[in-house]
């Protein structure tokens, strides 16, 4: 099921800007509990990608997604996790940057391959553009790799 | 019946759309790039607060050794949909009768346009974003 962006775009939102390899992306200020390093994170050592391990919030085991993984973005090693409000999904970034105020926009409907699930709409700020990151989105392929990660009942 | 198109330029070739599904002509303008799984789809422009994805036609005819677009041309799809185009040069109207495509023709090539010294085909930009295959 394709997700649908609650958007607004006259109204002014907060984001938290995230990079991943040369990619720009943005999570929700308001959604984001927590960033954490890669000491957070429980790893096996025999996770398969894009599965990079586990963390642990309020005694509840999250999977963690390696962003660049999922998109193919070679050289991008994560070395932060995102952890959102209301998400049982960490996403694995290469670093996060500062947070900035701009608007949010529909994902236009010409794109009609997994990236309707993987964003919620594009942020515009200072004429430059990223993608809403929503981390339920990356979920797909890990549940094909590795469906043992992903907790029961988290939607897609 | 004849009917207007638009003829823009890619390289050599040249193609031509509908005229109403022309809204502008602009020049190259910065295009914003993030991973995605559509076919054809290079990126998006920013264009008086609208987000438009850049329908990289060139490239899909002609491959990696496509020209360089120096302007985008802006086409609607449907109500909803607009696409920015990257053209090699500047547009003309004509007007002109429609004739049925080959058949060897992509199916993305909606008819020819016979001219008084050559002849154009006729793009359906909807039909190639929704095929994600080159012609």
């Amino acid at each position: 099921m394709r997700h649908k962006p609650a958007t607004s775009p006259s109204a002014q939102h907060s984001f938290l800007l995230a990079s991943i390899g040369d990619f720009g992306f943005a999570f929700p200020a308001a959604d984001v509990e927590e960033v954490r390093s890669l000491d957070a994170l429980n790893s096996s050592g025999n996770c398969v990608s894009p599965l990079l391990g586990h963390t642990v919030r309020r005694g509840k085991k999250l999977p963690v997604v390696d962003a660049a993984a999922v998109f193919g973005i070679t050289d991008a090693a994560p070395s932060r996790i995102v952890l959102l409000r209301h998400s049982d999904v960490g996403v694995g970034v290469s670093a996060v940057d500062r947070i900035r105020t701009g608007k949010l926009l529909p994902l236009p409907l010409a794109f009609s391959g997994d990236e309707r699930d993987w964003y919620s709409g594009l942020t515009v700020f200072d004429r430059s553009i990223a993608p809403l990151l929503r981390p339920e989105g990356l979920l797909p392929l890990l549940r094909t790799v590795a469906p043992r990660a992903v907790p029961a009942g988290v939607p897609v | 019946m004849s009917s207007r198109y638009v003829v823009f330029p890619l390289g050599r070739k040249r193609l031509a759309v509908p005229a109403e599904a022309v809204t502008e002509l602009v020049p190259v303008a910065t295009v914003h790039r993030f991973p995605h799984c559509t076919p054809l789809l290079d990126g998006v422009l920013l264009r008086n607060d609208a987000v438009l994805p850049v329908l990289d036609v060139a490239r899909a005819l002609m491959g990696e050794s496509a020209p360089k677009g120096r302007f985008y041309l802006i086409a609607s799809l449907s109500r909803d949909q607009r696409v920015a185009v990257p053209v090699t040069g500047e547009c003309e109207m004509v007007v002109a009768d429609i004739k049925p495509a080959p058949v060897e023709m992509p199916q993305c090539i909606d008819g020819i346009l016979v001219l008084p010294s050559e002849m154009v085909e006729v793009l359906s930009l909807s039909r190639m974003l929704s095929m994600g295959v080159s012609a």
